[in-house]
């Protein structure tokens, strides 16, 4: 489903911030993306969410160029970043509808999925209010919701459960698997190494810009706790 | 007073991104970063010069002469006026910065004075412009003293400290009254324009010129005397000790007043301007849908009409042609009967309304900061299925909604003042249309070059940012480019030929407009980073 071949991105006048990168998603996969701040991981989804240009290297989104066609790779893939920034003078519902407008989302398909999720992250009855009254943790759900009501083959999300109470990290949690059965894939990066352990298939972690263990859970980290291997390999100069 | 010096310093370098003109390598400030703001400064007072003098020599050859000073004062606190009541609310109570500073240990009141002084800063950068070279004019044509000298700095200083405490204050109360409603931001920007219109108005009202000279000059002293704007100041820097004593009283006592009573409240005031509305009991019903084009264009005047400055910066030049028509068609009486008989008006005429539509209507640009205006949430346009030049449509199409129909409105007030040929009227439709065409488009390829993300109130992008300076320069340029050429064969030829100049003018200005926002503008678009 996304496939990075020997990317590589260097900010002008700045640092490599990503050196050299390659790796593998499959249909149905959930992928943790983990490393130390400034280690290189939202450069990364920034360009695989065509947010940033590259200079060297390729990604492939279900096996179609990024670099020659950015629009029918975007159309596949839902991005939430860090920290959502939404449209803040929009209600919720006036974004989620532009969302769906903007991704040719059917008029069915908006109405019966936007009921669906707000009901699951009890934000039903804020939608008719500006966004700009929401709390972080709504515009997180929010930002959530416009993601999944597309139905992406590709969910890219950026420290996905950052701001959100328990209940809707755990619902979050439960739409990856459920989105996975379906042949989705997930591709996010985090802080959180319980949860990466508890939730990915395969993980990758960066460092400096790269990569510097990559496999199956079990091939990364072997009888040891993911956090163990984690601080062993960002500590190991 | 320390902090205050502190905070203050912060403001300055942040809000006026002064660290962009320091190299990166060493640290210390660029000499290139120092010439080119030099250059800048230069050709500002340049400007300024050119047109006071232009202006001032109008005025002499009339014999109206004393009215330069009085006159460019008035325009001087109108414009310090108006920009801070567009502004204040933003600025001074609702800014982004506010939590961070409210967690300081400094006294609200300090927090307060800081942008309260940043503002008087940034007005008086803005005065300079305007109050010198209106000093300079007036003392070429008119005699003067050493006390005219003496007092022109002090009175300077002192000249925005009442304008900008009432202005604030008009500010707080307009976003203060619109806040609790649904509509909150149409509401400030419809309270924002009505006092500007009001404003506007009287002054157009008392700028119909009589034959007299003499006494009209009478007439705009004894009228500029009533509203109190300028003449204040006109008579202190003259030396009346008496108005000079008021002018002190009423620019400093309301200040410190202002300072004291508001820093005390600061915290409450603020949070009573972030209120907001929330919709009790919200049913959703079935959303319908529309194409990517729309829901763009759909967005795009959303945002617009979401920021009360926004709005304001772009839609008064157009809105105050109008009310100068509005007055002019009330006033068509006398200005057709120097013109003796009622309709025959000089072939001329239709032409030189068509340069002033042109010039006024036709510079409007809401696409200069409409990249930056995205700010944070530009990633939500970079991550969608869209291609550029559909973003760019949008942007531009909005900046047609907003400039077109005051082109519209005004030739058909203009066909009820004088009439015009169909012929004229079509021009007089076309020319400005296609100026602001090429203002829209040249105006989103600056702001491509030139744009500005971080910004923590939406008037250091709409009012501040280079994107929308060199935009205007960009309009200025283009529109003496059409107009001048234009004139010069309408004079020396025809009429037609005339507008067939200008039109193939403006015409070419699109044509490279558009090649550069296609070709340079989507590849650097491309290389954005937020």
């Amino acid at each position: 489903m996304l496939k990075i071949k020997n990317l590589s991105k260097t900010y002008p006048k700045g640092k490599k911030a990503v050196d050299d990168i390659s790796l593998e998603i499959r249909p149905g996969e959930i992928f943790g993306f983990i490393g130390h701040n400034g280690a290189g991981k939202t450069t990364t989804i920034k360009c695989i969410a065509g947010i940033l240009d590259f200079e060297e290297g390729e990604i492939f989104v279900n096996g179609t160029s990024l670099r020659e066609n950015p629009i029918a790779c975007k159309q596949a893939i839902a991005y939430l970043p860090d920290n959502p920034d939404l449209y803040e003078q929009m209600t919720g519902v006036q974004f989620l509808n532009f969302i769906c407008d903007i991704y040719g989302v059917s008029e069915e398909q908006r109405n019966k999925e936007i009921n669906k999720y707000a009901e699951v992250f009890g934000i039903k009855g804020n939608l008719g209010d500006t966004i700009s009254t929401y709390s972080h943790g709504m515009k997180q759900k929010l930002a959530l919701i416009s993601a999944l009501v597309r139905k992406p083959k590709l969910l890219v999300l950026d420290e996905p459960f950052v701001g959100l109470d328990p209940k809707a990290a755990y619902d979050v949690k439960q739409i990856m698997r459920e989105m996975c059965e379906t042949g989705t894939s997930v591709f996010f990066s985090t802080h959180v190494l319980e949860v990466a352990e508890k939730l990915c298939d395969h993980v990758a972690i960066i460092k400096n810009g790269k990569i510097v263990a990559y496999g199956t859970m079990d091939e990364v980290k072997g009888d040891s706790s993911l956090e163990d291997v984690f601080l062993e390999l960002v500590n190991n100069e | 007073m320390n902090k205050l010096r502190i905070l203050l310093k912060a403001n300055i370098i942040n809000t006026l991104s002064l660290n962009k003109l320091r190299k990166k390598s060493t640290g210390k400030i660029s000499p290139l970063a120092i010439l080119l703001v030099l250059t800048v400064v230069l050709f500002a007072f340049g400007f300024a010069f050119m047109y006071l003098f232009l202006f001032g020599s109008m005025f002499a050859d009339q014999g109206l002469a004393a009215l330069i000073l009085p006159l460019g004062l008035t325009a001087g606190s109108i414009v310090t006026l108006l920009t801070t009541i567009s502004t204040a609310n933003g600025y001074l109570f609702r800014s982004r910065d506010f939590e961070l500073l409210m967690a300081l240990p400094v006294k609200p009141r300090t927090v307060f004075a800081s942008k309260l002084f940043y503002l008087l800063i940034t007005n008086y950068v803005t005065l300079l412009f305007v109050y010198f070279p209106t000093v300079v004019v007036y003392a070429v044509y008119n005699r003067t003293d050493w006390v005219f000298w003496t007092l022109s700095l002090p009175v300077f200083l002192l000249f925005p400290l009442g304008l900008i405490t009432v202005g604030s204050l008009i500010s707080y109360l307009i976003g203060f009254l619109t806040s609790r409603f649904r509509y909150r931001n149409l509401l400030s920007i419809i309270f924002t324009i009505a006092v500007f219109v009001v404003v506007m108005f009287i002054n157009f009202r008392s700028g119909m010129i009589e034959e007299n000279p003499g006494q009209f000059t009478q007439d705009v002293l004894s009228f500029l005397d009533k509203i109190k704007i300028g003449n204040l100041v006109f008579k202190s820097l003259l030396g009346d000790w008496q108005n000079l004593l008021l002018f002190i009283g009423l620019s400093v006592l309301p200040f410190i007043g202002f300072v004291y009573l508001v820093g005390k409240s600061y915290v409450k005031a603020s949070l009573q301007s972030r209120v907001a509305y929330t919709r009790k009991n919200f049913r959703m019903g079935t959303l319908k849908g529309s194409t990517q084009n729309r829901a763009l264009l759909k967005r795009e005047i959303r945002r617009y009409f979401s920021s009360s400055i926004y709005v304001i910066n772009t839609i008064v030049g157009p809105i105050l042609t109008t009310i100068l028509l509005v007055v002019m068609a009330i006033n068509s009486g006398p200005i057709l009967e120097q013109f003796g008989q009622e309709g025959s008006v000089p072939e001329i005429l239709p032409f030189i309304l068509t340069a002033i539509f042109t010039a006024m209507l036709g510079i409007t640009s809401t696409t200069s900061c409409s990249l930056s205006i995205e700010g944070r949430q530009f990633w939500i346009l970079r991550s969608a299925p869209v291609r550029e030049k559909q973003i760019f449509q949008a942007k531009i199409l909005l900046n047609l909604l907003v400039s077109v129909p005051f082109i519209l409105l005004d030739v058909i007030i203009a066909n009820f003042i004088i009439r015009i040929s169909l012929l004229d009227s079509l021009f007089m439709f076309i020319l400005p249309s296609l100026l602001a065409l090429y203002m829209s488009v040249i105006g989103l390829y600056m702001n491509i070059l030139f744009p500005r993300f971080d910004y923590e109130n939406e008037t250091k992008v709409v009012k501040q940012s280079l994107s929308v300076l060199m935009a205007m320069i960009c309009g200025f340029a283009g529109a003496a480019l059409v107009l001048v050429p234009g004139f010069i064969v309408a004079t020396n030829v025809n009429i037609v030929a005339g507008y067939l100049v200008e039109l193939a003018i403006v015409a070419l200005l699109v044509g490279i407009a558009t090649y550069l926002l296609l070709n340079q503008g989507i590849k650097k678009y491309k290389k954005l980073i937020v």
